[in-house]
C-alpha cells in the first residue's frame, strides 16, 4: 500500500513538473519542486519513524521569554 | 486530452478505495456486543465480566435452547487490559458502545471506584448513557450471570427497571457517570449509586430453566442506594432512607406513599404522588450554616383502609397533615443517617453553602467533613391532595359503621 | 496574478461566521473551563468583547488600504524586499496554522470515531478536498459556504435546543468564585484562538469583496453571531456536564451531544456535531490554506497561485503529521506559544503596517 501510494505521488509530481517545464514557467517550477521535495521527505521520514525537527519547537523557542513573563503575570 | 481522462479515472478509483470507509470496518458478525460490564477486585487485580449478546438468539423467532447472552470473565491488571484479554475466551472482539449497565462489586466499591471511572470516561467506545450500579453483598460477576424473564437480555432488564423505577417509585435513582464524576470532584458533594441485589438462588439463575418457569427462582432487584465518601463506599441507604434522599434531592417524579391510620386503627392510607418538588436553601448566620429543605407534594388518594369521611375538606386537610409529618420524618431520618452514621454529604449541602456564601465556604472547605455532621437542618413539607380517585368514601367506613 | 475573482459581502460575512466558529465550537469550552472554572461563559463573553475591539482595528487597517491585500500592503509600506520577506513569514504562519488545524480534525476523528485509521490517510483525504476547493478559487469556496451555512446552523441548533432540558444552573453558581483574573486569562486565550486568525481574511477582504457599503456593522454583526454560538456552547457544556468534567474533556461539545437524550426519541446524536464540525473546520482550513498559498505566490511573483497549490497541500499534510507529536504537546504549545505567535501576525504585524503607512503617508493603490 505504502509503495503504491508513494509511486503514485511521485508520478503525480513528475507530471506536474513536466507540464510546468513545457510551459517554461521556471519560477513556478522551482517552488513546485521544492514543495514536493520537502513534503515527500517529511512524509517518508515520518513513515519510517525517523524523528523530524518540529517547526513548532523553534517557534516556542523564539517566544519563550514572552510566554514565561505572561505566566508569571497570571500565577 | 487522453491523459486528463486517465488521470480522472485514477482519481476516481482512488476515491472509491479511500472514501468507502472500510478501514476500521467492523461487521455485525465480527463483534460481540457487550450489554453489561461487571467489575470486581481480586487481590490487586481487576476481574472483569462482560455480558455479550448472542445475536442469533435475540433475533430469531424460534425458541432455541441457547441463552440470549453469554458471559466471559478474565482477570488482569487494568480494566482495558482485561477486556482485551477476554479475546482469549470470546470468539469475537468485544464492542462497548452499547453497554447499558455497569455493575461494580461491593468489595471493590469499598476500596474505591475512582480508578475504574477513569477507564469508563476515557475510552472512546464507552458512551455516557449507561447506568452505574453497585452489587449489594455479592460480587458483580455473580450478578451478571442471572438470566431474567420477560427481558431476554438481563442488562436491558436492569436498565429499564431503573429507568421506569425512577419514574414511578421514589427510592430508585438512575445514576449516570457524569453525575458521579461531578459529585465526586466537587468539594461539597458526594456520589450515590443505585444498588442491585440478587433475589433467590443464584445457582439456578444462570441456567435457562430459570426463565422457563412462571416464577423464576432467581432474579435481581434494584434496591437501596450506595453512599460514597469521595470514591469509596461507606454504606447503604435502605428503602425508606432512599425515599427520603430522593425527596430531598428532588428526584421523585411519581410514587406511592403509605402511612398508617391515625387513632390506632388498623390499616393505612396510600397516596399516589404525581409531583414532588424540593427546594434547598442554605443560610449562614454568625458562622453557623443552616439548611432549610422545602418539599412540596401533589398527590391523589390511591387506597384507603381507614374509616374516614373523605367528602369533607377537613378530613382531606387532616390526611394532608398526616402525610406532611410522614414525609418530614422520612427526610429527617435520612439526614440523620447521613450525618451521624455514614458521615457523607451526598445531599450536596457543601455545594449549597458554597453557592450561598463563597467567602465563608473558603474558610471552612478543608474541614467540611467535620462540620457536615453538625449542620443544622430544617425540613418543611407541604402535601396537596388534588384528587380522591374514582370513588369518594372508603367502603370500610360503611362496613364498620 | 490573475485576480478577477469577486465575492459578495454576504458571502464574506458567512465566511467570517464559519471561520470563527471553526475549531472553537468543539475546543473552546474545555480550555475556558480549565482557565475560568464555572465562570467560563463570562470568559467567553469577555472574549467576544475583546474580539469586537480587535475587529474594529482590523477594519480601520482595511479602510487605510482599501484596494490592497496583505501582501500588497507590506510591499507598499515596507518596501519591496522587506515587504516580500514579511509576506513570506505570513505565508509560513498561515501554513503552520493550516497544518495544526488539519491535525486537530485528524486527531478528533482518530480519538472519537475511527481509532484504527492511520491519521495520514485522513489528512490526505481532507487536504485533497481543500486543495481542490482552493484550485477552483475563493469564489467557489464562498459559494460552498453559502450552500452549507444553513445546514451547519441547523445541526448546531439541534444540539443546542435539545440540551436545554438537561441544563442545571447550579453548575455555574456562585459567579466570580475565583475572581476576575482567570476570566481575563481565559478570554485572552480564547480570543487568540478564535479571533486573531481572522487576519488570514486580509488576503481576501479589501481586494476581492465587491460591495463595501456599511462594512463595519455587518462584519461586527456576523462576528457577534459566531460569538453567540461559542458563548452558548460554553454555557451549555458547563451547565450540562459540570465544570470539572468539561475542563477534563478533550471534546466537551461532543460529550454533550453523546449524552443527549430527549425522552428516548432523540439520542446518540453526536455525529451531528461531528458533521457540522467537519464542515466548519473545512472552511477554516481552506481559508488558512488559501491565504498561505496566495501570499506565497504573490510574494514570489508567480503567474498564478494555482500551480503551487498541490505541492503546498502536500506540505501541509506533511507538516500536520509532525507539528503535534501528542495531545499533551498540543495543549501545552497552545497555552504557552500560540497566543504570542497569533499576536505577532494578528496584531503586531497589521499595527506596524498601519503605523508605518501613516507615517510615510501611503494609501492603498491599484
Amino acid at each position: 500500500m505504502w509503495a503504491i501510494s508513494f509511486t503514485a505521488l511521485l508520478i503525480w509530481a513528475g507530471l506536474g513538473i513536466k507540464k510546468l517545464y513545457n510551459k517554461g514557467l521556471w519560477k513556478d517550477l522551482i517552488v513546485y519542486a521544492c514543495g514536493w521535495a520537502v513534503a515527500m521527505t517529511i512524509i517518508t521520514l515520518y513513515r519510517f519513524h525517523i524523528p523530524v525537527p518540529n517547526p513548532l519547537d523553534g517557534i516556542s523557542y523564539i517566544y519563550q521569554p514572552l510566554s514565561k513573563l505572561y505566566q508569571q503575570l497570571f500565577s | 486530452m487522453k491523459r486528463t481522462i486517465l488521470l480522472k479515472l485514477a482519481l476516481l478509483s482512488l476515491c472509491a478505495l479511500l472514501l468507502t470507509g472500510c478501514w476500521s470496518k467492523r461487521e455485525l458478525n465480527e463483534i460481540g456486543i457487550v450489554t453489561a460490564i461487571g467489575i470486581d477486585r481480586q487481590e490487586e487485580q481487576y476481574k472483569v465480566t462482560v455480558q455479550v449478546i448472542n445475536p442469533s438468539e435475540v433475533a430469531s423467532k424460534e425458541m432455541t435452547t441457547r441463552t440470549a447472552v453469554s458471559t466471559y470473565t478474565a482477570v488482569g491488571n487494568s480494566i482495558f487490559e482485561t477486556i482485551r484479554k477476554l479475546m482469549t475466551l470470546a470468539p469475537r472482539r468485544v464492542y462497548l458502545s452499547h453497554v447499558r449497565e455497569i455493575v461494580l462489586g461491593e468489595e471493590m466499591a469499598k476500596e474505591g471506584i475512582g480508578k475504574t471511572l477513569d477507564f469508563l470516561s476515557r475510552d472512546h467506545e464507552m458512551r455516557t448513557d449507561f447506568h452505574l450500579t453497585v452489587a449489594q453483598g455479592v460480587e458483580a460477576e455473580e450478578l451478571m450471570k442471572i438470566l431474567t424473564p420477560l427481558e431476554r437480555i438481563p442488562a436491558e432488564k436492569a436498565f429499564s427497571s431503573i429507568k421506569s423505577g425512577e419514574d414511578s417509585w421514589a427510592p430508585i435513582e438512575a445514576v449516570k457517570i457524569s453525575d458521579v464524576l461531578n459529585a465526586m470532584l466537587s468539594e461539597g458533594n458526594n456520589p450515590t449509586l443505585s444498588g442491585i441485589r440478587i433475589i433467590g438462588n443464584p445457582e439456578q439463575g444462570n441456567q435457562l430453566t430459570n426463565v422457563e418457569q412462571v416464577d423464576s427462582p432467581a432474579n435481581f432487584a434494584i434496591d437501596g442506594l450506595a453512599v460514597f465518601r469521595k470514591d469509596h463506599l461507606v454504606g447503604w441507604l435502605n428503602e425508606n432512607q432512599s425515599k427520603g434522599y430522593n425527596y430531598i434531592t428532588d428526584n421523585v417524579k411519581n410514587t406511592a406513599e403509605y402511612a398508617p391510620c391515625e387513632n390506632d386503627e388498623k390499616g393505612g392510607i396510600t397516596l399516589e404522588v404525581f409531583d414532588s418538588t424540593s427546594k434547598l436553601k442554605a443560610a449562614v448566620t454568625s458562622n453557623q450554616p443552616r439548611i432549610s429543605i422545602n418539599i412540596e407534594l401533589e398527590a391523589g388518594i390511591a387506597e384507603v383502609e381507614c374509616p374516614l369521611d373523605l367528602s369533607k375538606t377537613a378530613t382531606i386537610r387532616q390526611v394532608e397533615k398526616q402525610f406532611e409529618e410522614h414525609v418530614t420524618t422520612l427526610a429527617k431520618r435520612t439526614i440523620q443517617v447521613l450525618q451521624q452514621d455514614l458521615q457523607s454529604d451526598v445531599l450536596g449541602f457543601g455545594d449549597l453553602i458554597h453557592r450561598e456564601d463563597k467567602t465563608y465556604w473558603k474558610s471552612i472547605k478543608h474541614e467540611w467533613d467535620n462540620i457536615f455532621p453538625e449542620v443544622e437542618t430544617e425540613v418543611k413539607t407541604t402535601v396537596k391532595i388534588k384528587r380522591t380517585g374514582t370513588i369518594v368514601d372508603s367502603y370500610q367506613k360503611d362496613v364498620e359503621g | 496574478m490573475e485576480l478577477n475573482e469577486k465575492i459578495t459581502l454576504r458571502q464574506f460575512n458567512l465566511l467570517i461566521i464559519l471561520f470563527t466558529i471553526g475549531t472553537s465550537i468543539l475546543l473552546s469550552p474545555a480550555s475556558l473551563a480549565a482557565y475560568a472554572g464555572n465562570d467560563a461563559w463570562l470568559s467567553a463573553i469577555l472574549s467576544v468583547v475583546i474580539g469586537l475591539v480587535i475587529l474594529v482595528f482590523f477594519w480601520s487597517v482595511s479602510r487605510q488600504f482599501p484596494t490592497s491585500n496583505l501582501v500588497d500592503i507590506s510591499e507598499q509600506v515596507l518596501g519591496k524586499w522587506l515587504g516580500k520577506f514579511a509576506a513570506l513569514l505570513f505565508a509560513c504562519f498561515s501554513l503552520i496554522s493550516a497544518a495544526t488545524v488539519l491535525w486537530v480534525i485528524g486527531n478528533f476523528l482518530v480519538t472519537q470515531i475511527m481509532p484504527e485509521t492511520p491519521m495520514m490517510f485522513l489528512h490526505f483525504l481532507l487536504m485533497g478536498s481543500v486543495v481542490y476547493g482552493v484550485l477552483l478559487g475563493i469564489e467557489v469556496i464562498c459559494r460552498t459556504v453559502e450552500i452549507f451555512f444553513p445546514y451547519i446552523v441547523t445541526l448546531l441548533l439541534i444540539i443546542y435546543i435539545f440540551s436545554v432540558p438537561s441544563i442545571k444552573i447550579e453548575h455555574i453558581q456562585p459567579m466570580l468564585d475565583g475572581g476576575f483574573k482567570p476570566i481575563l486569562e481565559g478570554a485572552i486565550f480564547d480570543a487568540s484562538v478564535s479571533l486573531l486568525p481572522l487576519i488570514a481574511l486580509f488576503m481576501v477582504f479589501p481586494k476581492l469583496v465587491t460591495d463595501k457599503k456599511r462594512v463595519l456593522p455587518k462584519v461586527m454583526g456576523s462576528y457577534l453571531i459566531a460569538g453567540t454560538f461559542i458563548i452558548a456552547i460554553t454555557f451549555i457544556t458547563i451547565t450540562v456536564l459540570g465544570v470539572e468534567i468539561t475542563a477534563n474533556q478533550t471534546y466537551p461539545t461532543y460529550v454533550v451531544a453523546k449524552s443527549l437524550n430527549v425522552e428516548g426519541l432523540i439520542q446518540r446524536a453526536e455525529v451531528v456535531i461531528a458533521v457540522s464540525w467537519l464542515l466548519t473546520i473545512f472552511f477554516k482550513l481552506s481559508l488558512y490554506f488559501y491565504a498561505s498559498v496566495t501570499a506565497l505566490a504573490q510574494a514570489l511573483n508567480l503567474t498564478t497561485y494555482r500551480t503551487i497549490t498541490v505541492p503546498m497541500g502536500m506540505l501541509t499534510v506533511a507538516l500536520s503529521l509532525i507539528v503535534y507529536p501528542s495531545t499533551t504537546y498540543a495543549n501545552e504549545w497552545n497555552e504557552s506559544t500560540w497566543l504570542w505567535f497569533a499576536l505577532t501576525f494578528g496584531i503586531v504585524y497589521p499595527l506596524l503596517l498601519s503605523l508605518i503607512g501613516r507615517v510615510r503617508g501611503i494609501k492603498g493603490e491599484k
